[in-house]
């Protein structure tokens, strides 16, 4: 009897002991398994007008969120409240004839990269030109070309110079900070994205991979390699709160998910036309809750839940 | 201790029995061959060789009767009966032919240029110099047999072998032995006035020649390639380069299209009044990215056919492309696809619509210039046609279709099957 017990006890403990083990990698694993689910599509203006190609999103961390209506020469503004989203205005400028880019900062300001012009606008709140953002200080070689711009939570702005082949730091008042120069060996960069630790990393569309800025002397290194498996041509790059990196690939239609050691987390979405699915997407932007992208070719702006 | 010693007579047991084997295996004798059988008993049978040996060039392995070598005389899971794939048996004695981590590597099969058995060549050839070469690469013969002007190594005996290695090259493209400069300037005297008066007195003693010469012959004089751009053609090289005694002289006086603009003035401004301009033209190389400076083989100074030059950084595309082209299901292909033609549909410098398109609709304005679209099935199309699965989007050519090919399927649809395609807007069917 006593044999017995000792027995039982004993697989009692081991049972414990593999359960113990096994806990803390499910939370570690499972939680950072990438999922999402289709909260809502966004196809106009409010006023009937259809979105057209729309290229890029920004949201802020209350579900404000701004649409560069690209085919439609304007930016549209909207306010998320539980599942409606709220038109809140539309910014039509001469001077914005094709916005390919927007970001906004802390007071609300707006940049917007104008792809005619190529050239930042800086846009109030309240949707008045301000003017051109112009790097002040700006070192050898003194032009510039604009792909794509980034502003981080200090509101310092960060410029994809693609004739420069370097990043462009600025700080509020467009006073260069620094340049970080383009790694060696690219095919061609598309975008950068900076997470909550100042972090940045770019895509490169033509080699399919990520690049990161090493902490101590900046310079940037690739994060991955060739991501043929994954991607097609990716060409935006986004972080969550978390740190984890979003990336759009525009012809393979959908979002790969990595964490930042460059392990990949998930596959979201994919090729289609229904709500849910994308076709050719370009801008993405995540807050705490949401993921907004701008879907180009099936015109309309889909926001997504993240599940955590 | 008993269990320990039982243990180690198996292994050793075990280890001897693989060595008798290993012994058996790797035996000359393993196919126990009568003695004076080897070669003599194959050509018992095999009699139409016994004149091929006569030949003057004949492998090694065939000389000494070796013929189980590299046939196994009952049974083979590969053709003629041999021991293992066919490149695989010759790289088994030839392994140094191909060196690790080569750079290019002409992949063919031996036999596409030597015979396993003999050959009235060296090297058990089957053919002569460079008609050994021409037998596949028929358009370089056709151009070198039409050029007025003659790179002489070309002619020699060794031919193409002057240049390239016919087998791989470790660290060159193209097979090359050297990599260009460096192996042009083994024959050509950089320093002699008459190379530095034709070039100017340019130092273009590092610069890569075939920008501007075709190596294989050409039909201008100093085997220049066949579109040259007109200030070279002149000989006007400081319209762009600063004087040739700069230290600076290769260097342009502009980057990017700042300097084509200064004398492509309209179509430059033509481009940048473009909503959408395509991003190589706005960086540092701008419209070098996909023309040549100097000279071109192909229309409009490019560095190569539309397909290759849009491949380089849309690869995946072109994959997709060719795929498409491949398909037998798919003989009816769409022109552009078919010839790789990206600009039929694209204006490759800039546009006011996505994907480069010149026409507000790609669908109807670009499918539209070759196919009747309305006329294409009784399938309703146009702009009132609005798409079940999206109140943005019409019913149009993209609807079922992907402009550039959508590799395996067939007749560029998105979709695997016709019904696969159908039932994405009329799912009625898909419950039935």
């Amino acid at each position: 009897m006593k044999n017995w017990i000792r027995d039982k006890m004993k697989a009692l403990i081991y049972i414990c002991l593999i359960l113990l083990l096994i806990m803390p990698a499910e939370q570690i694993y499972g939680a950072e398994r990438a999922r999402m689910t289709h909260v809502m599509s966004i196809y106009d203006d409010g006023n009937g007008l259809g979105i057209l190609n729309p290229e890029d999103v920004e949201c802020s961390s209350n579900d404000d969120f701004i649409v560069a209506d690209t085919g439609r020469d304007r930016l549209l503004k909207f306010k998320l409240t539980g599942k409606k989203a709220e038109p809140a205005g539309e910014i039509k400028l001469k001077e914005l004839r094709y916005p390919t880019s927007v970001k906004t900062n802390s007071k609300g300001e707006i940049f917007a990269l104008d792809g005619r012009s190529r050239k930042i606008l800086i846009i109030s709140p309240e949707g008045e030109f301000q003017g051109y953002l112009t790097p002040d200080k700006l070192r050898a070689p003194s032009k510039f070309i604009t792909k794509s711009i980034h502003v981080d939570w200090r509101d310092n702005i960060y410029i994809l110079d693609i004739y420069g082949q370097r990043i462009l730091v600025l700080d509020k008042d467009a006073h260069l900070i620094s340049q970080i120069r383009f790694p060696k060996d690219i095919g061609f960069i598309s975008e950068l994205t900076v997470d909550f630790k100042g972090g940045i990393f770019l895509v490169d569309s033509v080699k399919n991979r990520v690049y990161a800025a090493d902490r101590a002397s900046g310079a940037m290194f690739p994060l991955t390699t060739a991501l043929d498996k994954y991607l097609r041509f990716p060409t935006n790059i986004s972080s969550d709160e978390r740190g984890r990196l979003y990336i759009v690939d525009r012809n393979g239609s959908l979002i790969l998910v990595m964490a930042q050691d460059g392990s990949i987390l998930g596959e979201l979405s994919g090729m289609g036309w229904k709500d849910g699915l994308l076709n050719y997407p370009a801008g993405l932007c995540i807050n705490e809750k949401h993921m907004f992208i701008a879907d180009t070719l099936n015109n309309r702006i889909q926001i997504f839940r993240l599940i955590k | 201790m008993k269990l320990l010693n039982s243990h180690k007579l198996l292994l050793a047991g075990a280890v001897f029995l693989s060595l008798i084997l290993a012994v058996q295996f790797v035996s000359a004798d393993k196919l126990k061959l009568k003695t004076g059988a080897k070669g003599q008993l194959c050509l018992n049978c095999h009699e139409g060789f016994k004149e091929k040996l006569s030949q003057k060039s004949v492998h090694t392995p065939v000389k000494t009767g070796e013929c189980s070598g590299c046939h196994n005389p009952h049974t083979s899971s590969h053709g003629q009966l041999l021991n293992s794939a066919s490149k695989d048996l010759c790289f088994s004695c030839h392994d140094r032919i191909i060196p690790d981590n080569a750079r290019s590597e002409h992949k063919i099969e031996c036999s596409a240029c030597h015979d396993a058995h003999a050959a009235p060549n060296r090297y058990v050839l089957l053919k002569r110099g460079n008609a050994i070469c021409t037998e596949c690469h028929k358009e370089a013969a056709d151009a070198d047999a039409s050029a007025r002007f003659r790179h002489a190594p070309v002619d020699e005996i060794k031919g193409c072998m002057n240049c390239h290695d016919p087998h791989a090259s470790d660290a060159n493209d193209n097979l090359l032995k050297k990599a260009v400069p460096a192996l042009c300037v083994a024959c050509h005297e950089t320093e002699k006035p008459s190379f530095l008066e034709r070039h100017m007195n340019y130092p273009v003693e590092e610069s890569i020649c075939s920008d501007c010469h075709d190596s294989h012959g050409s039909s201008r004089a100093f085997i220049l390639l066949q579109n040259m751009h007109e200030p070279v053609a002149k000989k006007q090289c400081r319209k762009c380069h600063p004087d040739p005694e700069s230290d600076f002289a290769l260097s342009t006086s502009r980057n990017g299209a700042a300097l084509c603009r200064k004398c492509h003035q309209e179509s430059t401004d033509n481009i940048f009044s473009k909503k959408r301009i395509h991003w190589p033209v706005l960086d540092r190389d701008g419209c070098l990215n996909c023309h040549s400076p100097h000279a071109s083989s192909g229309k409009n100074l490019l560095k190569g056919s539309i397909s290759s030059i849009c491949g380089t950084c849309h690869a995946d595309t072109i994959r997709l492309q060719e795929a498409s082209r491949n398909n037998p299901e798919n003989a009816a292909l769409c022109k552009p696809v078919k010839e790789g033609e990206c600009s039929a549909c694209h204006s490759p410098h800039a546009a006011d619509n996505l994907l480069l398109s010149d026409q507000e609709s790609f669908s109807t304005g670009v499918c539209g210039r070759c196919h009747e679209w309305k006329a294409h099935s009784a399938h309703p199309l146009g702009k009132d046609i609005i798409d079940p699965r999206n109140k943005n989007l019409v019913t149009d050519c993209l609807s079922c279709h992907r402009a550039c090919g959508t590799g395996n399927y067939p007749r560029m649809t998105h979709f695997s099957t016709i019904t696969e395609t159908c039932v994405q807007c009329h799912e009625e069917l898909d419950k039935r």
